[in-house]
């Protein structure tokens, strides 16, 4: 195989990627929402949610007061009734009176109000999707507690600025039941009474995302590893080893080696403060880097990483001294490691795919 | 030993007390006599005392040592350049060269009339040796020109271009440009979305040239002849005051360590650039060309969020395209002056040139969600 050249592995990989991605440009809406819109009423914004007794993860959870909101995206729904209805029992887990974290040292209340809400993101039958779960809930199928409301979301491209847009569900829905918020805060006032829509562009969110990075599900390996190529591993080189670079080719190699949980540690104190990136992200994320071929595993939790510049375009010794920039095509970290992986995939002993699989990368590539 | 320092001590014996205006006087007479005698300068920034770094920098294939004046030093500066290709398989290049400190927040000169050679190979190719601490310094097309029209104000003369070189954004290749006023050469650059990236002019009165000069982009000047006064008086402490604005603004942008705080700048444009998608992936090459550079596109169209990690010394930005006219830059833990001056430059000729600002702290209520 030509190197790089399975294009539907490279496909999948940076679809996961973008879906991931724009997941996080979602929660990252929603914080950027409340934490300005709501700053006087706003107890906590949890973008890493966990209730450990249910082992339970939703996308965040929203304190206001005495109103608590639990946050679900979703991309699809299954069209079959059987996994439509296995996604709405992972839903209904959300049900239960829950306590939600109220300040970042990890206090916990349960409100006294508590709605569940659904966002159905780019979704093209998000009304049928609502009529299906309000049979389940006539029919008893399913039986909510909380309300259960849903929320269309969606990326709209429109002059003069392009906006992340979030939008009630008008029929066959429930309404928020924030009446303990000033009037012209309520969800169900805004979004239900006057079928307003929020809207989110990039200059609201842009800080979150940048300071959050992850949400609350498990990101795909390639994502993790661009964010550790481009924002941690050159931070734990040492002096020698960075001036080397600076006077040499930035494409040698130098090794680094890492410790999966000091690194993780690292990066939940230094570079995402107060997140929740777990252990096992950075673990797949340096397994992602093994079949790139640009990491090996010493130990269990052990990896060296063969760390320097993935662009191959040649450099300039100085500009100066009539080095000029160099024009190609451009080549960036999510499309090289991409490749880089199905590349090392390919000389990888595949061990033949279980008889349930339907890929042929089924058993590697990061599942959402 | 520098020729005008030289030329000093047959004068005095004892030149420990020379100041920088008594250099500036010789270079005015052997200009005056020496129709080859030419004075090439470099204007750059520097996040501590510059004279030190210079003297303490130890860079494999340099040897520099400096001498103390009253308010200027002068280098003996050899470069010894090893390589298979060339003749011998090394090269020696020396010279001497003068420094001083402008008056303007962190901005520093460097000059000689030695050749062209011991210019570039030597004394240019030592201060970038001296990065991330030691930076090159940008000015676009709109500061030259403003830098231009504060000369003709100051001076009541006239600037007129002798030669220029303007390069369009996108296309290869150099666009000459001769013998016309200064304000006809910005103005023709502006109308075709070009930038200009050297100048030589002249400071003319009364159809007599008082000063003959040479000036780029990137913090480099020749002194050819005229009134050295001009140059000394008006052109360098304006040009010093214009990148010094700049590179302060550029300084001290990383992320607070203690509390995670941002400090982003943006690039503002006077109309959209931003109209089409193309426009996205124009700006996402410019950014992709630089070298020593990594970067990652983490969401390409409508909107742009790339990450950008730059080799030299590890300063990491998150770029965002957040309107028709304008890209926010987000700083990331680590951030020079250096590697902001190298982004923004690259985003200014590959892309399109713009106006680099504070990004005002955001403040937004209901209603900025709400509103169509």
């Amino acid at each position: 195989m030509t190197p790089g050249s399975d294009s539907d592995c490279v496909d999948d990989l940076k679809r996961a990627f973008s879906v991931y991605d724009q997941t996080v440009d979602v929660v990252s809406c929603w914080q950027s929402y409340f934490t300005w819109a709501y700053k006087d009423h706003l107890t906590f914004f949890d973008r890493y949610p966990e209730v450990p007794q249910a082992d339970l993860t939703p996308d965040f959870t929203v304190l206001l007061g005495n109103y608590g909101l639990v946050g679900e995206v979703k991309r699809s729904f299954p069209r079959e009734d059987l996994p439509f209805d296995r996604t709405l029992e992972q839903i209904q887990h959300y049900d239960a009176p829950m306590s939600i974290k109220s300040n970042s040292d990890g206090s916990r209340v349960v409100p006294e109000t508590q709605d569940i809400m659904l966002l159905l993101f780019s979704p093209s039958d998000s009304y049928a999707i609502a009529r299906r779960i309000r049979e389940r809930i006539e029919d008893g199928r399913l039986s909510v507690q909380n309300n259960l409301v849903l929320v269309e979301a969606f990326f709209e491209n429109t002059e003069p600025r392009s906006r992340y847009v979030f939008r009630k569900v008008h029929t066959d829905n429930r309404p928020f039941r924030d009446s303990l918020l000033p009037k012209e805060l309520r969800l169900e006032e805004v979004l239900g009474l006057h079928k307003e829509s929020i809207k989110v562009y990039p200059e609201h969110f842009k800080d979150f995302k940048v300071k959050e990075v992850f949400c609350n599900d498990n990101p795909p390996p390639l994502y993790t590893a661009v964010y550790l190529w481009t924002k941690v591993f050159f931070t734990l080189l040492d002096k020698e080893q960075i001036a080397t670079w600076r006077k040499g080719n930035p494409r040698r190699s130098v090794p680094l080696l890492v410790e999966i949980p000091s690194l993780t540690a690292q990066i939940n104190s230094a570079f995402v403060r107060g997140g929740s990136v777990r252990t096992s992200w950075i673990s797949d994320a340096l397994e992602f880097l093994r079949v790139c071929d640009l990491a090996m595993k010493e130990s269990p939790g052990k990896f060296t990483v063969q760390y320097h510049n993935l662009s191959s375009h040649s450099y300039a010794d100085s500009a100066r001294e009539g080095g000029s920039d160099v024009t190609q095509a451009t080549e960036e970290y999510v499309d090289t490691l991409a490749r880089r992986y199905c590349e090392g995939l390919t000389k990888e002993v595949v061990p033949p795919p279980p008889a349930t699989t339907t890929g042929p990368h089924q058993t590697r590539l990061p599942v959402e | 030993m520098m020729r005008e320092i030289e030329t000093l001590g047959q004068l005095r014996p004892d030149t420990s007390g020379l100041q920088l205006s008594d250099v500036w006087s010789v270079v005015d007479s052997i200009a005056e006599s020496d129709p080859r005698y030419k004075v090439r300068l470099i204007t750059f920034h520097s996040g501590g005392d510059c004279s030190e770094i210079f003297r303490r920098t130890h860079i494999e294939g340099f040897e520099v040592v400096r001498h103390d004046f009253s308010d200027f030093w002068t280098f003996d500066l050899t470069r010894t350049v090893s390589r298979s290709n060339i003749e011998g398989g090394r090269r020696v290049v020396s010279g001497s060269f003068g420094l001083f400190k402008a008056n303007s927040t962190g901005i520093w000169t460097a000059f000689t009339s030695e050749g062209p050679d011991f210019f570039s190979m030597a004394l240019t190719r030592f201060i970038e040796e001296c990065r991330p601490q030691i930076s090159f310094v940008h000015l676009t097309s709109d500061q030259l020109r403003q830098l231009f029209e504060r000369l003709e104000a100051k001076s009541g003369c006239e600037v007129w271009v002798r030669k220029a070189v303007v390069y369009s954004h996108r296309e290869e290749g150099e666009i000459g440009f001769k013998k016309k006023p200064a304000r006809v050469l910005f103005n023709f650059a502006e109308r075709e979305d070009d930038y200009v990236d050297k100048v030589e002019y002249v400071l003319q009165s009364n159809g007599e040239a008082t000063l003959h000069a040479f000036a780029s982009r990137d913090g480099v000047s020749y002194f050819f002849g005229g009134r050295m006064g001009y140059f000394t008086d008006m052109v360098l402490p304006a040009f010093a005051e214009e990148v010094s604005q700049s590179s302060e603004l550029l300084a001290g942008r990383q992320r607070d360590s203690e509390s995670g705080g941002l400090n982003p700048l943006a690039i503002v444009y006077k109309r959209n650039v931003f109209g089409r998608p193309e426009d996205n992936s124009h700006l996402i090459r410019a950014l992709g060309n630089l070298d020593r550079s990594g970067l990652a596109v983490l969401h390409r169209n409508p909107y742009v969020h790339a990450a950008f990690l730059d080799f030299v010394d590890g300063s990491t930005f998150d770029i965002f395209v957040t309107g028709q006219n304008r890209i926010s830059i987000i700083p990331g833990y680590q951030s020079s002056v250096y590697s902001l001056e190298r982004l923004t430059e690259q985003i200014f000729k590959d892309f399109h040139e713009g106006k680099v600002e504070e990004d005002s702290q955001p403040s937004y209520t209901l209603s900025d969600f709400l509103t169509e």
